[in-house]
């Protein structure tokens, strides 16, 4: 059995379109998992069970994950997928050539300035290998990102468990031919869409951040130092502003290509 | 102290488990010295501190054994401590969780081995904060081989009744879940206080753990404060004058809020203040 893990928040927007996706691609049996805070409990049933929770993302997915491991079988399939990513083709044989090679397969966003943990966008693993590395999606656990400073996410306790047990993972990496945006709309392995901060809006990640324009350097002298910052923080606010409003249009466009069915929005990804 | 023998193990002698103690500070060093010296003065076994210090100028990692950098929230640095910890550790190794704020006022080598002669895990229930029913790690006590096996998780995420009636989850939440999902028992370690400053903090548990609560926030209210809130008045029964009355019902808690804010600053500095004079008086308020 595969287990679908997805958390759904505020907004019922990507629960019809995530359903549908995995109806029509998924080729094993499957069951999801779910919880749906902030929305209207009818549309639990677009699931096979649904958990009343509170809390953060990483929280939530643990907890999906350990109701799971209490029932299923160890060689029974644990995928976490986020609530604005569905398959757009057959995971199978990705997950399947991937779980040949290691005990768990995971999008890795090396986009997000060098993202170096399991992200939970997608993740595949055995139940029994969850059980025994403990899985943990909470941040804690820092590395070095690019540009050298240290920096934590949802996955890194994963990625550290990974490290001491010593488990190998396969990464799946961004496959977008086109790029709307650097870290958002992204397609991965081929396979799977993730829209990316779909319950967040307007949301910027480090991926966008390092492209804000870089402060002026300070002037020698003292009495304008203060008026530079000030110009600097209001170059900076305005793109940053400039910048949430193209993606909300495009986030807009692209979800309402997608709500429409069919595949031509593909076509500006791949 | 239980002696354990561990074959094969490095010592390859009759060896002391060792306590583990993780604590994390964030922000403000303002309780380090405070936690250390009582760690100090009460714990009569070899231990070890683990900890990170977000925030924290680098210089007070002196007074642990090990620093980790970690980002975050509170319950993921926990939980990557104990991992760090598990990987080293052996399974009869104690792993003591204990809020940066807290620290024991007595040896708690006595209710921790009653604790756990009884039970897999030993932890502090705020019982008084709306009937809490989950571990806090203000203070929690288990060996390094259940959280290994259970495995303990200090993530919230399942639910229980809250205050104002709807369901709430907590820090611990998971390790609730955890405990009944494996049917494991666990000793509760609840308020001991005698005399009561406030509803939530400021707390002594078993007689042995003072916690101050919110020592890393100031100001803010938990469902214990809540509860005691205002009732809004009643709505009335022309329609036009119910927006006066949603306006009037704020205004009354947003007052209630702000004096309650102001008495639990003043409080907490005051006891801080006496806490850092050193000696015991300061325990005097409370018991």
């Amino acid at each position: 059995m595969l287990y679908v893990v997805t958390v759904h928040y505020r907004s019922p927007r990507w629960i019809e379109i995530q359903t549908r996706h995995l109806r029509e691609h998924i080729s094993v049996p499957y069951q999801t998992w779910t919880s749906l805070e902030r929305i209207d409990p009818s549309y639990g049933a677009h699931f096979d069970r649904v958990f009343e929770q509170r809390g953060r993302h990483p929280g939530k997915l643990n907890h999906l994950a350990m109701e799971i491991s209490h029932e299923a079988s160890d060689d029974d399939l644990l995928m976490f997928l986020d609530g604005d990513a569905f398959p757009i083709a057959d995971p199978m044989p990705l997950i399947e050539e991937g779980l040949s090679r290691a005990p768990l397969v995971a999008v890795r966003r090396a986009e997000n300035v060098g993202d170096m943990q399991p992200h939970p966008c997608f993740c595949v693993t055995s139940v029994g290998t969850w059980r025994s590395l403990p899985g943990d999606w909470s941040a804690g656990y820092t590395w070095t990102g690019e540009g050298g400073t240290r920096m934590s996410d949802v996955g890194g306790n994963l990625l550290r468990a990974l490290e001491l047990t010593g488990t190998p993972w396969v990464e799946v990496l961004r496959s977008n031919a086109k790029n709307p945006d650097p870290l958002f709309f992204g397609v991965y392995g081929g396979t799977i869409y993730h829209h990316g901060a779909g319950f967040r809006a307007g949301e910027l990640s480090r991926a966008h951040l390092r492209r804000a324009p870089a402060p002026f350097s300070p002037p020698r002298a003292a009495m304008l130092r203060p008026l530079v910052r000030r110009v600097s923080w209001r170059r900076r606010n305005a793109w940053v502003r400039r910048t949430q409003r193209r993606y909300l249009e495009q986030s807009k466009l692209i979800y309402e290509q997608i709500r429409r069915g069919g595949r031509e929005w593909l076509a500006e990804l791949t | 102290m239980v002696i354990v023998y561990h074959p094969g193990s490095s010592c390859e002698q009759i060896c002391d488990p060792v306590l583990y103690i993780v604590t994390v500070h964030f922000g403000s060093p303002r309780w380090i010295e405070i936690q250390a010296k009582y760690l100090r003065e009460h714990i009569s076994v070899p231990y070890q501190t683990w900890t990170s210090l977000e925030r924290i100028d680098p210089s007070y990692g002196a007074h642990f054994d090990r620093v980790f950098e970690q980002y975050g929230h509170h319950p993921g640095k926990l939980n990557h401590l104990a991992m760090e910890i598990s990987h080293e550790a052996s399974d009869d190794d104690l792993l003591m969780f204990l809020d940066g704020d807290a620290f024991p006022i007595a040896d708690p080598m006595p209710l921790i081995e009653e604790g756990l002669s009884r039970a897999p895990l030993v932890a502090v229930r705020r019982a008084e904060n709306v009937d809490q029913p989950q571990p806090h790690p203000c203070f929690c006590v288990t060996t390094v081989g259940t959280w290994r096996t259970l495995p303990g998780d200090w993530s919230g995420g399942p639910t229980w009744p809250g205050a104002q009636g709807g369901r709430v989850t907590d820090v611990g939440g998971s390790l609730l879940r955890k405990l009944e999902l494996t049917e494991t028992p666990w000793v509760q370690v609840l308020r001991s206080n005698r005399k009561d400053l406030d509803s939530l903090y400021f707390g002594i548990y078993g007689d042995v753990v003072y916690h101050h609560g919110a020592g890393f926030r100031t100001g803010e209210l938990s469902g214990a404060h809540s509860d005691t809130a205002p009732e809004p008045m009643p709505v009335p029964r022309a329609p036009w004058l119910r927006p006066i009355y949603r306006l009037m019902n704020r205004r009354r808690w947003k007052a209630w809020e702000s004096a309650i804010q102001k008495r639990h600053i003043e409080q907490s500095k005051q006891i801080f203040d006496k806490i850092q004079r050193g000696g015991s008086d300061w325990l005097a308020d409370f018991t």
